[in-house]
């Protein structure tokens, strides 16, 4: 193993998108800037070779290094530290290839590389053709973005909602904008309420909503703590801890049938419960924090009622 | 039997607008199926498919992480089953190895692959070869023909570098350069065939359009006619057969054939090639005699030379870009 003597941490930026999405430009426009390429030494490494050239002496009088890694076998992590050595950056811009997947670029980064923001571009009039046809890619590129932002969008022909929910599924918290052909950028201010009442004590969820209250439980915990639930599941016994009875909670299928997951909470039982596994149940109870030694930090659900119940319509829990 | 013909290309290639072209003017009236595994920019218009008694199947799985191969194969069978079609057109994803469909395709009994097409769009041609896994490559590669798209204004540079990458990867495929327009579905649809792995044991087909090789069976677009069986008379005798999409001038055919003039060992050569005018010139040359004429347009130019000690590369300058 190669060890780079190196090792401050170094600030990475990450352009991701498909081939045309505006990636390049971008990075070209943005070291262009005095303010972001600073008096750093600037490293960018290229992953793909688009239309839009882009080499050293598009920047003049700046600190500014390119360098190409097109082959994925390349992008590993003794080749990484040796372009740390050699040139000592201050801070790196890499653009994605889009037809990679972001763990390539995660888990080959050296240690020292810390990635502090990620940008996703797309190509508005591709994008839906895109997402239709290579979702598991699009979707891993909305997935950490911080910025998504929509290239040539023509609100004539085109439906802010279509592209934000599709982002939102992936992402909730990245901030998007919409930039037409010319140059006028609009934010995303779209607020998505949950399609629950999350103020009230007691939440009694329709069977289509589990995916987006899971998520948002996820997300916010202690937001439940307390709080009584209702609503229908399946039921786990596999897997045993001594701090719980068994496990409720439903598939969810996020991108596409391949990541679908079984997403639950472990219950105690605190009425006369009969849990079978793989069972379809309604089942009532309060969220209440976990046992400090099972990660307190996750609640876990204290049962009042468990009762058999029919499949739901949808067996699959997913965000319509 | 049923046929299958396959259309890969990546996502906005033109695959759609080709089958389009193909349904209403080229394909027999023959009970077609389409099997659609691509959500597309533009739609198949149904109204006008159900006129042309074609049936549509969309598969249900336009995501590349979810296993394709053994729902389509699936597909096939109860699309078989259920239609009896004489042929099954597949539009199958933009980003699956035209390799794998065919090799799915093939397993399903009671087919026969008929042609297998990479659509390509000469503008990104390049960029996604640079950038794209193995999949872009496998389309080209594995291909019996390719179909190259033009979309608005392609320029005669950008053609010629697409022309070259896809020589470069596939030697053996016919390409169809000419503009769609230009050309009939028929013409077009003369060049179809399988990937070399599911060629016809014997091939019979259509004379080698270039026609210089009257007798020659082994239909091969190469520079050489390798691995072919029959031995003619005629082998003591070389020809140089190449495709082109220089554009030409008049004058610079008749330039051409007078330089040959003064080669002897050059017994003949016709060919057929795009004019610079926008129409095609067809021409003949056997030594004192040229005839050089307007003709319609091909889907790729071609020239051929026959005679003894020819200069393969010579004449190949002197034709291609």
């Amino acid at each position: 193993m190669l060890e780079s003597k190196w090792t401050k941490q170094v600030p990475v930026y990450l352009f991701t998108g498909f081939l045309e999405s505006g990636k390049t430009s971008f990075i070209i426009d943005s070291l262009s800037e005095q303010d972001f390429a600073a008096n750093d030494r600037n490293l960018v490494i290229v992953t793909e070779k688009g239309m839009t050239p882009i080499s050293k002496d598009k920047f003049p009088g700046k600190s500014v290094e390119v360098e190409f890694v097109t082959d994925k076998n390349n992008f590993c992590p003794d080749y990484l530290k040796i372009l740390n050595e050699k040139y000592r950056p201050e801070k790196i811009l890499i653009e994605c290839n889009g037809m990679w997947m972001l763990d390539d670029i995660y888990n080959n980064i050296p240690e020292n590389w810390v990635i502090v923001q990620e940008f996703t571009f797309a190509e508005a009039a591709t994008f839906m053709m895109y997402n239709n046809n290579m979702r598991n890619l699009v979707f891993d590129k909305l997935k950490y973005a911080d910025v998504v932002a929509f290239n040539r969008f023509n609100p004539s022909s085109m439906d802010v909602m279509d592209y934000h929910k599709i982002v939102r599924v992936a992402n909730r918290s990245s901030q998007i904008v919409y930039e037409t052909a010319d140059g006028q950028i609009k934010v995303d201010d779209i607020e998505d309420p949950l399609p629950f009442d999350d103020t009230k004590d007691f939440i009694e969820l329709d069977d289509r909503d589990y995916a987006y209250w899971y998520r948002d439980f996820a997300e916010n915990h202690s937001k439940y703590v307390g709080k009584k639930m209702k609503f229908k599941c399946m039921i786990t016994t596999q897997g045993e801890s001594p701090y719980a009875d068994y496990g409720a909670g439903r598939h969810v299928m996020t991108c596409c049938v391949d990541d679908i997951e079984f997403m639950g909470l472990l219950c105690q039982s605190k009425c006369d419960d009969k849990p079978k596994h793989g069972m379809w149940a309604m089942i009532t109870g309060t969220i209440v924090q976990g046992p400090v030694l099972l990660d307190g930090s996750y609640p876990i659900m204290e049962v009042e009622s468990l009762k058999p119940a029919e499949p739901p319509e949808e067996q699959v829990a997913n965000y319509y | 039997m049923t046929k299958i013909d396959i259309f890969s290309g990546f996502l906005g290639a033109g695959k759609t607008t080709l089958i389009r072209k193909l349904l209403a003017d080229g394909y027999d009236k023959e009970k077609i199926v389409l099997i659609e595994n691509e959500f597309g920019e533009i739609g198949i218009d149904r109204g006008f498919l159900s006129d042309a008694g074609v049936e549509i199947t969309e598969m249900n799985s336009g995501c590349i992480c979810c296993t394709l191969v053994g729902d389509f194969a699936e597909a096939m069978k109860k699309v078989i089953a259920e239609y009896a079609p004489d042929r099954i057109i597949i539009e199958p994803s933009g980003v699956g190895k035209l390799s794998d469909v065919a090799k799915a395709a093939a397993g399903v009994e009671g087919v026969q692959i008929d042609s297998m097409v990479a659509v390509v769009d000469p503008r990104k041609c390049r960029m996604y070869m640079e950038n794209f896994g193995e999949f872009y490559s496998d389309q080209i590669e594995s291909a019996g023909t390719i179909v190259v798209s033009h979309g608005d204004n392609v320029d005669d540079d950008t053609l010629a570098e697409a022309f070259d990458i896809i020589k470069e990867h596939n030697a053996d495929a016919p390409v169809v350069a000419t503009a769609w327009d230009a050309l009939s579905g028929s013409q077009i649809m003369a060049e179809f065939k399988p990937g070399k792995e599911y060629a016809p044991k014997h091939d019979h087909g259509t004379d080698c359009t270039c026609g210089c090789h009257d007798h020659d069976h082994d239909h091969d677009h190469d520079h050489h006619h390798h691995g072919h069986d029959h031995h003619h008379a005629d082998e003591i005798f070389d020809s140089v057969g190449i495709e082109t999409i220089r554009k030409f001038t008049e004058e610079d055919i008749a330039g051409i054939l007078e330089g040959f003039e003064a080669k002897p060992n050059i017994l003949r050569a016709k060919g057929m090639v795009q004019s610079k005018n926008g129409g095609w010139i067809f021409f003949d040359y056997v030594p004192g005699t040229k005839d050089i004429r307007e003709g319609s347009a091909q889907t790729v130019g071609k020239a051929c030379v026959i005679g003894t000690g020819l200069d393969e590369a010579e004449i190949k300058g002197v034709f291609s870009l």
